[in-house]
């Protein structure tokens, strides 16, 4: 088992573009790390630092405590296996695969074997005489897969591993990653830009902007306690409104909500609340909001609502409200009608102002 | 016409493309092959008068001058080769595979061997190399070879790597592999079409040189050109006939084996890219 540490991490290229801002990170060992950010954000600038195929420009990446910066990335006990699976072309299944106990002088039948294992894990026996033009998109992901499991790496690293599979290949790729993951107990970081495969995925969740972490924590974390109005936003957050936190109580052009928690000390904040947590039709007249319907998008499982909430505020414009209704509520409501809002007190969130 | 048909015209026209490059490439050896074997052919002759093995029992005598001058056109090219893969191999992964600052500059420089005539960097080179004490030698005229060689070893290096990605290596290296094994098992097979397709167009370069060979080499370094030339200025058309044989024998032989790289889907050279 092996926990990873980043210390002070910083990458610029040309002295010029920060890639990474000194960053501080641990990633607990034997789990599955999302590191998760829009593209360009660094995140696989950082995968590529902990693997020891970029030197950081400054900090430190340990294993198990133990300084690894100076160590080659052939040499790191972390495999990273590429986005585009980069299987050698002109070798066969058998060959990639045992490419890394090749590398470290193993006797060839000791290959077959461990490779006839490892094919056996990834769910593609008997794979070893094709070449990777004779494979799928999803078989060749999987090889690229068992080519790094093969060389027992304490760290795997997996650069976006699923983005360039179709829908139900992903989710059978995901299910093996995650079924792997808990088999040989390997501590495991993986890139993703996709918020939803990141919180699937991952027991932890370390999500970038520009370089820097936004946030760090178990996945619920990122919906329902957001560090700031980004990361709600870029978690799918639609609904901000600005107030003052005085207590529990927060004062906004929409009336006074009641706050159950928060760790924000007094002063001006940002309420938010996710749209599956906006109640429809509310007896109690605190934390009520009186919308008009603007808009309705069925998608199947559920039905998108948009509304304008009328402000206290005089000639101020009416607040946008996203709602992520039952489908049924296609129907049962029509547009310009005026929906009585409930933002229970332990579903609202306040995130410092911007 | 059914499909059956459709093949058969398909191949009958493959072969008649094929014939007809190969009656191309062999007709002139035709008058050669003839010339090698005569003794008197003179106009209206359709044929030669006289035969004789002169010619050839002269290219293969021990006191000939046809066995030196064969061994340092060998050894001139692929010495030439030799130098030409490691420059072709770091420019061409430069330039192919990098954007920076001056790289047209880099390009154009490169190229610009094979813009000016020959005659006017040997003039320049050779007071140099005088001075040096590289004029007269054979290593000096390896060396001069290596300026009309370079930009096409370069040119065919830089479009082999504008087609190679470099992250193989980097997954090669974080599955454990060292430096020298990157080279050997990922590098090197990748590259190693184009690699052979450069050595074919280096060698052949360097093997065909005469001007060069002349000037830097200064009658000293006696290679085939230099034989066949000084033959053909004495008008021996039989010796002058079999020399050209001789002289295109390996460069046809080196075509043949490495023609498995110049064509098909291998595309070694997949166009000589932007430039």
């Amino acid at each position: 088992m092996t926990d990873v540490t980043l210390q002070g991490i910083s990458k610029s290229y040309d002295g010029r573009v920060q890639a990474v801002a000194d960053l501080d990170l641990t990633i607990p060992s034997g789990q599955i790390t999302a590191l998760l950010g829009p593209s360009g954000c660094g995140k696989t600038t950082l995968l590529k630092i902990i693997a020891g195929l970029l030197p950081p420009t400054a900090g430190e990446v340990l294993f198990n405590g133990r300084a690894v910066t100076a160590i080659p990335a052939e040499k790191r006990d972390a495999v990273m296996v590429f986005q585009n699976h980069l299987l050698f072309p002109y070798m066969s299944v058998l060959e990639n695969v045992g490419f890394g106990l090749r590398m470290r002088g193993v006797k060839k039948k000791l290959i077959e074997r461990r490779v006839a294992e490892m094919l056996a894990l990834v769910q593609l026996p008997g794979y070893e005489t094709r070449t990777p033009r004779q494979l799928s998109g999803g078989q060749q992901q999987r090889i690229a897969l068992a080519r790094a499991l093969i060389v027992e790496p304490e760290v795997l690293l997996l650069d976006e591993p699923l983005a360039n599979l179709d829908a139900h290949l992903r989710d059978e790729m995901r299910d093996l990653i995650v079924s792997i993951q808990r088999e040989l107990g390997i501590t495991t970081v993986f890139v993703t830009h996709d918020q939803e495969e990141a919180v699937i995925l991952a027991q932890h969740v370390a999500l970038m902007f520009a370089g820097r972490l936004a946030q760090v924590g178990p996945p619920a974390d990122f919906y329902e306690r957001p560090s700031t109005a980004r990361v709600a936003r870029f978690f799918g957050g639609v609904n901000f409104v600005e107030g003052v936190k005085r207590g529990t109580a927060v004062t906004t052009p929409l009336g006074v909500f009641c706050v159950d928690h928060s760790p924000l000390p007094d002063g001006p904040v940002l309420l938010t609340i996710r749209p599956e947590n906006v109640a429809l039709g509310c007896a109690a007249p605190e934390n009520m909001v009186l919308a008009r319907l603007e808009s309705r998008l069925y998608a199947g499982t559920h039905t998108r609502l948009r509304l304008l909430a009328e402000t206290a505020v005089p000639d101020a414009p009416p607040l946008p409200i996203e709602v992520t209704a039952a489908a049924a509520a296609m129907r049962q409501y029509e547009n310009e009608q005026t929906l009585k809002l409930h933002f229970a007190p332990d579903h609202i969130w306040l995130v410092p102002a911007d | 016409m059914d499909q059956e048909e459709l093949d058969r015209a398909a191949g009958c026209r493959h072969w008649l493309v094929v014939g007809g490059m190969v009656t191309a490439v062999l007709l002139p050896f035709i008058p050669l092959i003839i010339w090698s074997f005569a003794r008197r052919w003179f106009f209206p002759a359709l044929w030669p008068t006289e035969w004789s093995g002169r010619a050839w029992s002269y290219v293969f005598s021990p006191g000939s001058q046809v066995l030196p001058a064969l061994l340092n056109s060998v050894l001139v090219a692929t010495a030439v080769t030799l130098l030409s893969i490691p420059i072709g191999l770091t420019a061409g992964r430069a330039i192919g595979l990098y954007r920076f600052r001056g790289r047209t500059l880099v390009q154009f420089l490169i190229l610009a061997p094979t813009i000016v005539p020959a005659l006017a960097v040997a003039m320049g080179i050779h007071v140099a190399f005088i001075r040096y004490g590289l004029a007269d030698t054979r290593l000096g005229v390896i060396l001069v070879h290596l300026v009309p060689v370079t930009p096409y070893m370069v040119l065919i290096m830089s479009s082999v790597f504008a087609n190679y990605n470099p992250d193989f290596e980097a997954q090669a290296r974080s599955l454990g592999a060292r430096p020298w094994q990157v080279f050997r098992f990922v590098l090197l097979p990748a590259i190693w079409p184009g690699l052979v397709v450069g050595s074919l167009f280096a060698f052949i370069i360097s093997w065909s040189q005469y001007l060069l060979t002349l000037l830097i080499g200064g009658g000293q370094v006696v290679t085939l050109p230099i034989l066949l030339f000084s033959f053909a200025n004495s008008g021996d058309n039989p010796i002058t006939a079999a020399l050209s044989m001789v002289f295109i024998a390996p460069a046809l032989l080196f075509l043949l084996l490495s023609s498995r790289y110049l064509q098909g889907r291998s595309a070694a050279i997949g166009g000589f890219g932007k430039l």
